[in-house]
């Protein structure tokens, strides 16, 4: 659906996007990055309102830059929150409707359907002015999806929002996915993205760092070591069977927590040995976790930091 | 799609918020046409009504012109929901061209209204009855589209637009029209005055005769004034709208 081939972007001197090349398409695709790490220049290079400086941008093979086919088929709910402050949510839903190309009735229509699905259909007769964080949130989303586009992209859009309101959000964005629609997220909170998805673009520094899915990421950093903590109530004994394992490099115990925390070199191996280590030698395991196991872990062995 | 958009615009451009500070400079003419008739020198009314819309009220005029045409776009990049516009399906040079024509009718009112007010003042009863109320309207609405456009096109091109409309409006378009020599061609106001045909205001060469543009005198016939300023506001527009379609606009801050 999106590609980027060789995409770069310069602001003058300082460098926004370097040589990307990269496909996304259908459920959701996390775009991952530190503040400055060139998400937004691809979601702009996307949604078109920015030119590549040198490569190629394409969403369902046009180039997007003021290309009214492009827009048709995307949705896009922009990191600012900045509104017609004042309008009402559905008058701004209804208004961006109608730049949709929809006529009134059917402009109002869709804006009730998609304000009562972001759940603001009992609020939105309120000036924006007075939304809280979240109310905003849900209003950008209930503008990106008026139109029902194929594909949306959503800078940011767990900004502000309570748990409750996280929850609901990425139930409406798996809904979403369920329909066929293709979902780019971008975001700095790894700990939520994890929840959504697996498949990632990880960006930094404007280069693409690493792309695919989350787990096979992770195992293709060999050179860091994967964590593992184990539970047991006799770490010696679990201690002893795990040591003889040639991909276990190093162990620490916590005896207090009654647990160990590992370092293995191939993490796929050990977890498909572990059960029938565990049942073979009678071991008193009581829980297995991976601190590593997070997007916030790859972040870091990736950027070295 | 275009009708949506244009009259969006008016409804804007209309709203009591931003019209009421031009409702207040139009009541100004009014009222230093009326005590100017009342206790000025020598206050008959053509040279009354002559001289406070030359010197006021295409003022005012130029002036709503700059602050309309330069939010066209401005505001919207200022309030950083230009995003939500360029990510809709509706061809650039659309959002552009509606704009334009809503924010240059609104400032030909705005300018309608002033000298309407002016020539009120100047002429009581037979204030309709002052022919050059009716050259000056067709002059105001010639000069609303084509500082629009100017303006406009300034916006797209220029960070601060807004400085530069307002040097052109009191800078230029003051001292131009009384250069004698080409220069004066490149002035708006030169045209306009030519459409609006006023009797020169002053035998004297003073202060209220620059101010009123009439140094130079006249070089341009209505006609021709009329028709370079119509081939003005084609070009000048057609480039904004081409503007405006191949360049990147993003919100202030982000574009820093």
């Amino acid at each position: 659906m999106i590609v980027l081939q060789n995409a770069s972007r310069w602001y003058g001197q300082v460098i926004g996007l370097n040589d990307v090349t990269c496909q996304i398409g259908a459920g959701i695709t996390a775009l991952l990055g530190q503040n400055g790490a060139g998400k937004s220049t691809l979601m702009r290079l996307v949604t078109g309102q920015l030119k590549p400086t040198t490569g190629e941008v394409t969403v369902f093979g046009l180039r997007p830059f003021a290309n009214i086919e492009v827009y048709r088929l995307l949705g896009y709910c922009p990191e600012i929150d900045n509104f017609y402050e004042s309008m009402t949510g559905r008058e701004f839903v209804v208004y961006l409707a109608r730049l949709g190309g929809y006529g009134p009735t059917e402009a109002r229509r869709r804006a009730d359907r998609v304000l009562e699905t972001v759940g603001m259909a009992d609020r939105c007769d309120k000036r924006i002015a007075g939304y809280s964080k979240g109310m905003r949130q849900r209003i950008k989303l209930a503008q990106a999806m008026v139109h029902d586009p194929r594909v949306i992209l959503l800078d940011e859009p767990l900004n502000g929002l309570d748990p409750v309101g996280r929850r609901e959000y990425m139930d409406l964005l798996a809904a979403l996915v369920d329909q066929g629609v293709a979902v780019l997220v971008s975001s700095h909170i790894l700990y939520e993205v994890e929840q959504m998805t697996r498949s990632i673009l990880l960006l930094h520094r404007g280069r693409l760092l690493a792309t695919g899915d989350l787990r096979v990421i992770r195992s293709l950093i060999d050179k860091h070591p994967h964590r593992i903590r184990i539970e047991s109530q006799e770490p010696r004994r679990v201690a002893e069977q795990l040591v003889r394992l040639p991909y276990v490099l190093s162990m620490q115990f916590d005896f207090a927590g009654g647990a160990i925390e590992l370092e293995c070199k191939e993490p796929e191996r050990f977890y498909d040995e572990l059960p029938s280590l565990v049942v073979e030698n009678d071991l008193p395991v009581s829980g297995f976790s991976s601190p590593d196991n997070n997007l916030e872990s790859v972040f870091r062995y990736l950027v070295g930091g | 799609m275009f009708g949506f958009l244009f009259v969006d615009a008016l409804r804007d451009n209309l709203r009591f918020r931003r019209l009421w500070p031009w409702l207040l400079l139009a009541g100004f003419c009014f009222l230093v046409a009326f005590f100017w008739r009342e206790w000025g020198f020598r206050p008959r009314p053509d040279r009354v009504y002559s001289l406070v819309s030359l010197t006021l009220v295409f003022k005012v005029l130029a002036l709503a012109s700059a602050i309309y045409s330069t939010s066209v776009i401005g505001r919207e990049v200022e309030q950083r929901t230009i995003v939500y516009l360029l990510t809709r399906p509706v061809p650039r040079w659309m959002i552009i061209l509606s704009r334009f024509l809503a924010s240059s009718i609104v400032v030909t009112l705005i300018g309608v209204l002033s000298v309407i007010g002016v020539s009120l003042a100047a002429y009581r009863g037979e204030a309709f009855a002052n022919e050059m109320l009716w050259r000056d309207m067709g002059a105001l609405a010639v000069g609303a589209f084509a500082y629009g456009a100017l303006f406009v096109l300034i916006s797209l091109m220029v960070n601060r637009a807004m400085l530069v409309c307002l040097l052109y409006t009191f800078g230029w378009e003051l001292l131009v029209p009384n250069l004698k020599g080409d220069a004066a061609a490149l002035s708006v106001f030169n045209y306009l005055e030519a459409i609006a045909n006023h009797p020169e205001v002053s035998q004297r060469r003073n202060l209220l005769t620059f101010l009123s543009g009439q140094l130079a005198g006249e070089s341009v016939t209505p006609m021709g004034a009329f028709m370079t300023m119509a081939i003005a506001v084609a070009i000048l527009a057609f480039a904004a709208c081409w503007w405006f379609s191949n360049f990147e606009y993003l919100p202030r801050d982000d574009a820093a």
